[in-house]
């Protein structure tokens, strides 16, 4: 069974709705669950005046939300188990905290998207906002776990200060990827942003197309890393278009931030014409 | 249960005895087959007996690119041990020393999801002097060990399973080339999926028996009984009349079916390339938990 929430029409103010996860809604009648609250403006409202709801939602099962959901944050946050499928375009911080389960959006997300994700998959047909995968504001780590796969482009700071996890994006990431990076990996195969990986400690972050890292970056050799030839074929199986010439090509590899410790690595493909 | 014949093949009435071992699997990549193949036989060396060597370890089959985890072309090792902790411990030298040496070599933990795991890449990372780094990929950990050509890419651990050592068939013949010509197309047979057999080319010629005559503290000595030279020397021979040539294969597997199969394989083709005899080798029933009677192999694969 699939619990299925169409919203009745877009709302004016933004919608604050963590209790769009599968394991709060387990076990609830339509009845039940139209009676849950959200945060909508400043005022609490019914599911049911914002949703029509059907079905219902047990162990391992989906919910289904549909319409136009780019003013509903919240989804999914600190999910830990289930799937969550998004029919259309979702608000901000979309999978904040997750720990397990999958969410699926079929359209774009807003900011923050699996920010401080723990584990678990979050993947998104179009683009992303800003702040993928990152920490908040005043916390020092963002993502440390888990797989986020985005079809489109993503915003501003993706995967900053990650400690683990992938983040992997099919277009290009806006400025400041992998800032405050501890660990883990930020793969744009359209192209990692300006500014990238600012006080990046341990992490990689891996761009498809040319890059001029920052000067705290210094370019050390170009080679197959076969590490990546492992999360490049993982990406490829949760979706993203993988072209071969990644896979069989050499890539450049740049240590930094020297301002840090000097581990961190931005892994930039050799175009096979332009070594 | 007496004697049977397989066409001109008489086959024993007897079994073979095989022992609980532990084993591991691992899966060894390169940016060529000719490179994997390498260092697997590298790392396949000296790996004959558990007495003498510790462990036995040979090739189970070459991988196409598109089974193995990195896309390129590979071998797969079984390793064999008395326990876990050898399965660990030889996996680990084996790997240092053969696999990780290798030009564009990278290692893999072949028994993903195994109950029990021995260390690989949790301890050779300390050969990257502090310059190790590991990726977690899809639940899974790896090492990243810089080398002169790149990295050397390396499971965190790999899986130990439950194996079976010791299954044997003993293949006679008038002469040697027919004896040989028979070991060799049992031992081709035999080689398949959760098979090791590691002696060279997979074939025995110096068959122990347990102990010594003339020493208490040898572990092993030659089996005399089956040695065709010593027939007129000894009384219990067991070399039977026209055998001029005995060969011995030694089989270890991921399971009982699996070394039961590879030896009804083994017979069928021994039989069926001019083997004038086969037989197996036994002590008694008493040491091996698993007995494989040759009886039971009759029907062809």
């Amino acid at each position: 069974m699939t619990l299925t929430l169409t919203l009745r029409s877009a709302p004016a103010v933004r919608v604050w709705a963590p209790a769009l996860v599968p394991g709060r809604l387990q076990g609830l009648g339509a009845s039940e669950v139209a009676g849950l609250r959200v945060r909508c403006g400043r005022e609490a409202v019914a599911v049911g005046e914002m949703f029509e709801v059907s079905g219902t939602i047990d162990v391992d099962e989906q919910l289904v939300l549909c319409g136009d959901l780019a003013r509903v944050d919240g989804i999914g946050v600190g999910m830990d188990s289930g799937r969550v499928l998004v029919e259309g375009p979702c608000g901000h911080h979309l999978g904040a905290g997750m720990s397990g389960g999958e969410i699926e959006v079929r359209g774009i997300a807003g900011d923050w998207a699996g920010a401080e994700m723990a584990g678990g998959a979050l993947r998104i047909s179009g683009d992303a906002g800003a702040r993928l995968g990152a920490a908040y504001t005043g916390a020092r780590v963002g993502m440390t776990g888990g797989e986020i796969i985005v079809s489109g482009d993503a915003g501003q700071e993706a995967g900053a200060s990650m400690r683990r996890g992938l983040v992997a994006v099919g277009g290009h990431t806006g400025s400041g990827a992998g800032l405050r990076m501890l660990a883990g990996t930020v793969i744009a195969l359209g192209g990692i942003g300006a500014e990238a990986g600012i006080g990046n400690r341990r992490g990689s972050l891996v761009s498809g197309r040319g890059l001029d890292p920052l000067p705290s970056y210094a370019f050390a050799a170009h080679f197959r890393p076969p590490a990546l030839g492992l999360q490049l074929r993982r990406v490829r199986a949760l979706g993203l278009a993988v072209d071969d010439a990644l896979l069989r090509g050499t890539w450049a590899r740049w240590s930094g931030d020297r301002t840090e410790l000097s581990r961190g690595e931005i892994l930039i493909f050799d175009e096979e014409d332009g070594r | 249960m007496s004697d049977y014949w397989l066409g001109e093949t008489e086959v024993g009435d007897t079994f073979a005895e095989a022992f609980p071992m532990r084993y591991g699997r691992v899966v060894i990549t390169a940016a060529t087959d000719a490179w994997a193949l390498e260092a697997a036989r590298s790392m396949t060396g000296f790996a004959t007996s558990v007495i003498g060597c510790k462990c036995e370890a040979a090739i189970e089959c070459r991988l196409g690119a598109e089974d193995t985890p990195d896309g390129r072309p590979g071998i797969a090792v079984l390793l064999f041990a008395m326990d876990r902790e050898g399965v660990g411990k030889r996996i680990l030298e084996r790997v240092g020393q053969s696999v990780m040496t290798c030009p564009t070599t990278a290692c893999f933990d072949g028994l993903p999801g195994a109950e029990r795991t021995a260390a690989l890449g949790r301890s050779l990372r300390y050969f990257g002097d502090g310059f190790q780094a590991s990726k977690v990929i899809a639940g899974n950990r790896f090492w990243r060990i810089p080398v002169m050509d790149g990295e050397f890419l390396v499971s965190e651990s790999v899986g130990v399973g439950r194996g079976v050592g010791g299954g044997n068939l003993i293949i006679a013949a008038g002469g040697d080339d027919a004896a040989l010509a028979a070991a060799q197309a049992a031992a081709e047979a035999m080689r398949g999926e959760g098979i090791a057999l590691p002696f060279p080319g997979g074939v025995v010629r110096s068959g122990s028996k347990v102990g010594a005559r003339t020493s208490k503290t040898m572990p092993a000595s030659t089996n005399h009984q089956m040695a065709p030279t010593l027939r007129a020397q000894i009384p219990d021979t067991l070399v039977p009349d026209g055998v001029g040539t005995v060969f011995e294969i030694v089989i270890d597997g991921v399971s009982e079916d699996a070394v039961r199969e590879a030896m009804r394989r083994g017979l069928h083709a021994a039989a069926g390339a001019g083997a004038t005899h086969v037989t197996a080798a036994n002590f008694g029933g008493k040491l091996g938990e698993f007995h494989f009677p040759l009886s039971e192999l009759r029907d062809p694969p």
